[in-house]
């Protein structure tokens, strides 16, 4: 159990790319900690230097409040589980769970041991790391496959090896690169869970790569969500979805996606509104500090469920509906209007009539709009509440 | 293809598909008709038109030899209107014999061609020249201006060419003599002057000879002579001592009489007891007549006519070289020379022996031996050309033409048995004795006794061997290739199955079938042939109807008694218990240097794999002055670090020779050093990092990750690596040709002085069916060992 920080740590690889610039992220002890974003946000690459498998280019490291951007991997005293499991192919499920615990036994005691003749002393130590073992399979239910090879194994089965060898050793820190990736989906929902219990009962510090948001959002603390290297949001999952950060983390967190429109904020007859390709939507005052601000360009996010069919009104955007999407126990339409294409997910039943190819209305309820500033990564506009 | 358009184009892409099978049925038909039909042509050339083929090789005489005869043939067929002559040159001697025994085995000899006078015996008594002499009684008869007079040679030339079945010298004449030498020893006019002694006469002795040679090695870095001990050298200079190595039968070796010990041993003392008086046996750099050429030796020899046209490139003393001429070989208790000689001679199964005979005649006549005269390459066998002008009076060097004529007078031709193994025993043994050293003269005697006596007392087949039934065998063979198309073929025979899974099958069929015949054909063929060939005595020249069956005889023979087949076996065993498991250490280690990711590796990796690439024979001859004992860059550096560097081929060869060639393969190692990398770079880092996690150490990781994930290629390179230790030829071609006496013949190097040198196919097949044995067997057993070792794991997903 281990609390980490980043101070203003770097990655710049050789070429210029800078892959991860100048993040300040602390996990404390015991904190299930999800760095998630897209492919090349720098969120693998900073797990990597946490490893100790990747050098920090500037900035500092620190576990326990020490200073380790030059300790090894072995010195950092964590484990990585892999997206690939790492598993040595050559060895059985007992002997990669034991690899780590050999190869710790330290070589001056094993030398020691044996120039002293202590056969005994040599041969407890190898009971030790068997027993322990034993444990470990115990926890994951891994006793029956001990005597098995890799290639023997399931997926899931391979990964719960992986997570095995990882806890056999007590580390300080888990870390864990995309280890669901390779999982079919029922699976992963499955394991998810049990990493949960299993963080719940070990009680470790994990920090968790993902690029898959749900992933991120049922299992995270914290959720830290990255792009471009920088890191977007460090929040909970709720907060995260409640209030993103910008118009990076609304888009990313949540499906389906935040429907976003690019459009103008004015001020008409005394009254704050947004328009966006002819249509203006007036918006109510959640946004004190806009009411008096001269027209600009702004971003309007609004997630799925908040859009809402209605009559036909002069605040209603006219929309054709392009496809059905029933999932049960919602469903999704994809709309065409004037804003452009938008999803609108509702109940079965408020839908119940409507067909491919139908004219319908939209309003939204402005309260559960968002408002961000022009560009990728605009600033979320505070509303009165937050 | 689903779309409206793909099934539009369907019918258009099956009748595509049908014009591309069509058109590459059409080619093929097209290719074998046309090579059809040019064969055909050939054999039926039109009635007023006839082909002769002739062949000859052009070595020492180079572009302008080739050019003589050329223009030679041009002039005959001006002469002969209705004869076309086609000309093989396959370029040196060697080439030639082996092209010359290749076309003998297919029953389609030239019709008109070379024979040096040390084949005829061999030629001969396989039935494989056309009889001379009825021609040559019909010329006389004739009565024609240019009829041909075999009184106008020089007698022994002819004698040369005569075969009674037993021994060279009288009897039948299979061949006109083109040109012919005696030898004797060529001196540097200079050196001479500066040691202040007189040059040598036609008539001087071997105490004035080595007088001389003592007199020339106390000028300071300069050797007395170069001697060569060929085995037709050492015989001649034998009989200058009133010995012999074989009597006169050719079936009792003599070199065991006192006589011929003690010239031998006089031989020996000249080169091994005295310094700088000749040339030493260790450096196998410049051997034979390219030593002469650096004015650091005073004469060499006995060599004939034929390095007269490269020592005519020696500059003259003004311009930095040296004036030379030449010496008979000086006497003995008696005097003696030989006749070494080429004819041209007439393949027995020619479709026109007539015009053969005219072709023959034609170049053996006046006029063409006078165009070969001015090349200086050889003396005309005419009398009457060789005291002509064209040859005596030349401007070029040497001035003493004369003294090749006068050597005539004791000039024998040396008669070889017909078996060429007297010759290559005698040449091996004695090179031991008298160049190398590593035996002394007894030893080298007993020796070449040993090994002759071993081969004299093979027979196989018995004193009656049978006549190869081929007609039984072919039967067999054509069962065993009608079972195996059963086999192939059954698929289609076989009740159906679904049609789309037959026409799949016949798609893979068809798809593989030129691997498969081309492997039936070209590989299966000839490896179930060589296995019949390894139970007969077939030569590998003359027919295969000549062959007779010898049951086991040739295994028996090799696993009993051929004790030159055991040191084959023992010299490979010996180097592969170096090469290969250095080798693949080294390689090993080099391949993880070079999966380091370091600034320019590609180049470090290109600079391994580099000497890979190189052509092997050029790299063997820079090896063999790498080892050269006198000065070679091996032995230098040995002498740097204060040790005293062995004769590597020379005297010590049976210790350092298959260790010298290991430390040649490690500089080969590039292919196996790629398989190695390849394998490297196919472990997933991930288990690296990993590992480094678990907290492994660098050691830890190599040892329990790149081994075991490494081990298929280890096994795979390790298994190559043994194969190829057992097929070393090259280099020991190259470098020593299996000398001294037989302590580099590699496994197949003897093969193939089997195969190519001594005429015994059959025999050498059996050696590549023990070969193979031998390979199959330590692979099994390397596999069988190593499936404990080796994780297949780290091969599978």
């Amino acid at each position: 159990m281990a609390t980490i920080a980043f101070k203003q740590v770097s990655k710049v690889y050789e070429g210029g790319v800078r892959a991860v610039d100048a993040i300040d992220l602390s996990i404390g002890e015991g904190e299930f900690c999800v760095l998630v974003g897209p492919s090349g946000c720098g969120k693998s690459t900073t797990l990597r230097m946490l490893a100790g498998l990747e050098e920090i280019t500037s900035g500092t490291l620190e576990l326990d409040a020490r200073r380790v951007n030059d300790c090894t991997a072995k010195e950092r005293d964590i484990a990585f589980v892999f997206q690939n499991y790492a598993l040595y192919p050559h060895l059985t499920v007992q002997q990669n769970i034991a690899f780590g615990l050999d190869a710790r036994r330290t070589h001056k005691s094993a030398l020691a041991a044996l120039l002293r003749g202590n056969s005994d002393a040599m041969r407890a130590e190898s009971r030790a790391i068997d027993a322990r073992v034993a444990t470990v399979a115990q926890t994951l239910g891994l006793e029956p496959l001990l005597a098995r090879y890799p290639r023997e194994l399931s997926g899931g089965q391979r990964q719960r090896v992986a997570v095995g060898r990882a806890i056999a050793r007590s580390p300080k820190v888990f870390l864990f690169d995309e280890p669901l990736s390779n999982l079919d989906a029922r699976l992963r929902i499955e394991t998810r869970s049990e990493l949960r219990q299993l963080h719940r009962r070990l009680r470790a510090t994990i920090v968790y790569v993902t690029h898959d948001q749900e992933e991120a959002m049922t299992l995270a603390d914290r959720l830290v969500v990255m792009h471009q290297g920088r890191i977007q949001q460090n929040a909970t999952p709720a907060a995260c979805y409640d209030t993103p950060a910008n118009r990076f983390v609304a888009g990313f967190i949540g499906t389906p996606q935040m429907n976003l429109i690019d459009g103008d904020l004015s001020v008409q007859h005394g009254e704050l509104g947004f328009e966006s390709h002819g249509f203006r939507m007036p918006l109510a005052a959640h946004w004190p500090s806009l009411s008096n601000a001269s027209p600009q360009s702004i971003a309007l996010g609004i997630r799925p469920d908040r859009l809402l069919l209605s009559g036909a009104s002069a605040h209603a955007l006219p929309a054709t509906v392009q496809s059905i999407e029933s999932l049960g126990d919602r469903t999704d339409l994809a709309l065409q209007s004037a804003w452009g294409r938008l999803v609108l997910r509702a109940t079965p039943e408020s839908v119940a009539g409507v067909r491919e190819g139908d004219a319908v209305h939209v309003t939204l309820a402005p309260s559960h709009a968002h408002l961000f500033e022009v560009g990728e990564v605009g600033a979320r506009v505070p509303t009165a509440r937050s | 293809m689903d779309s409206p358009l793909g099934s539009a184009l369907r019918p258009l892409l099956r009748i595509a598909r049908s014009a591309l099978v069509f058109i590459a049925v059409l080619l093929t038909l097209a290719a074998f008709a046309r090579v059809g039909w040019r064969t055909m042509h050939r054999d039926q050339e039109r009635p007023n038109e006839k082909t002769l083929t002739v062949m000859h090789w052009s070595g020492d005489g180079g572009q302008e030899e080739d050019r003589i005869v050329e223009d030679a043939l041009r002039e005959f067929e001006l002469a002969h209107p209705g004869v076309r002559v086609e000309r093989i040159n396959p370029g040196d001697a060697g080439s030639f014999y082996t092209k010359l025994q290749t076309m003998m085995a297919a029953g389609a000899p030239p019709d008109v061609f070379y024979v040096g006078y040390e084949r005829l015996a061999n030629f001969a008594s396989l039935d494989l020249l056309l009889p001379l002499d009825s021609y040559v009684a019909q010329e006389a008869q004739s009565g024609k201006s240019d009829a041909l007079d075999l009184d106008a040679f020089y007698p022994q030339t002819v004698e040369a060419f005569r075969f009674d079945g037993a021994r060279v010298g009288s009897g039948t004449l299979y061949g006109i003599p083109k040109d012919f030498t005696t030898v004797g020893f060529y001196y540097n006019k200079d050196l001479f002057r500066k040691a202040g002694i007189a040059f040598p006469t036609s008539d001087w002795t071997w105490d004035e000879y080595i007088k001389d040679a003592r007199a020339l090695g106390a000028l300071p870095g300069i050797t007395g002579s170069e001697f060569v001990t060929w085995p037709v050298m050492v015989r001649t200079y034998l009989r200058t001592e009133g010995a012999e190595a074989i009597d006169g039968d050719l079936l009792a070796i003599r070199v065991e009489e006192p006589a011929a010990r003690v010239a031998l041993e006089q031989l020996r003392a000249w080169r091994h007891d005295e310094a700088h008086t000749l040339t030493s046996g260790k450096s196998k750099i410049a051997t034979g007549a390219s030593v002469f050429l650096g004015g650091k030796v005073g004469m060499a020899g006995p060599f004939g006519r034929w390095v007269v046209p490269s020592y005519r490139n020696i500059p003259s003393s003004e311009q930095g070289g040296f004036a030379w001429d030449f010496a008979p070989l000086p006497r003995g208790k008696d005097a003696a020379n030989c006749v070494l000689t080429v004819s041209w001679s007439i393949a027995k199964n020619t479709r026109h022996a007539e015009e053969s005979w005219e072709l023959v005649k034609w170049l053996t006549n006046a006029k063409s031996q006078a165009a070969n005269a001015r090349l200086g390459l050889a003396i005309p066998t005419l009398k009457s050309v060789a005291q002509s002008p064209a040859f005596l009076e030349s401007t070029l060097s040497p001035a003493n033409n004369q003294g090749y004529l006068d050597a005539i007078a004791s000039a024998q031709v040396v008669a070889w048995p017909a078996d060429p193994t007297f010759e290559q025993l005698l040449g091996s043994t004695m090179d031991q004795g008298l160049k190398s050293g590593d035996l002394t003269i007894a030893q080298a005697i007993l020796e070449f006794r040993a090994k002759w006596d071993a081969h004299v007392q093979f027979v196989p087949g018995g004193t009656q061997p049978m006549p190869m039934p081929w007609n039984i065998v072919s039967w067999i063979g054509f069962s065993l290739l009608a079972l195996l198309l059963g086999w192939i073929l059954y698929p289609w025979i076989r009740p159906p199955h679904a049609l789309s899974v037959r026409s799949e099958e016949r798609a893979g069929f068809l798809f593989a079938s030129p691997w498969v015949l081309g492997a039936l054909l070209f590989m299966a063929f000839p490896i179930f042939y060589s296995l019949i060939l390894s139970m007969t005595d077939w030569q590998g020249v003359g027919p295969l109807s000549s062959a007779h069956w010898v049951g086991s005889d040739n295994y028996t023979q090799l696993i009993a008694r051929d004790g030159r087949f055991h040191t084959s076996i023992r010299v490979t065993l010996f180097y592969a218990a170096i090469a290969v498991p250095i080798g693949q250490l080294l390689s090993l280690l080099a391949a993880i240097l070079l999966a380091q990711k370091v600034r320019g590796i590609a180049l470090f990796r290109a600079a391994w794999y580099l000497p890979s690439v190189l052509a092997g024979v050029g790299v063997a001859i820079l090896w063999r002055w790498v080892f050269d004992s006198e000065g070679g860059l091996a032995n230098r550096l040995l002498e740097m670090i204060g040790i005293a560097g062995p004769e590597w081929f020379g005297k010590d060869a049976a210790i350092a020779a298959p260790p010298a060639f290991a430390l040649m393969s490690f500089w080969l190692i590039g292919g196996s050093m790629m398989v190695y990398l390849a394998g490297l770079q196919q472990i997933p880092k991930d288990l690296y990092e990993a590992a480094e996690i678990d907290g492994a150490s660098a050691w830890r990781k190599f040892w329990r990750i790149t081994l075991p994930m490494l081990s298929p290629v280890i096994l795979f390179n390790l298994i190559m690596a043994i194969i190829g230790s057992f097929q070393v030829f090259t280099q020991a071609f190259v470098m020593t040709g299996g000398e001294p006496g037989d302590l580099t013949r590699f496994y197949v190097l003897y093969l193939f002085n089997h195969a190519f040198e001594l005429y015994d196919m059959g025999y050498a097949s059996a050696m590549a069916w023990i070969l193979l044995l031998v390979v199959l067997v330590l692979t099994a057993i390397i596999l069988r060992m190593s499936s404990r070792a080796v994780y297949y794991e780290a091969m599978k997903k």
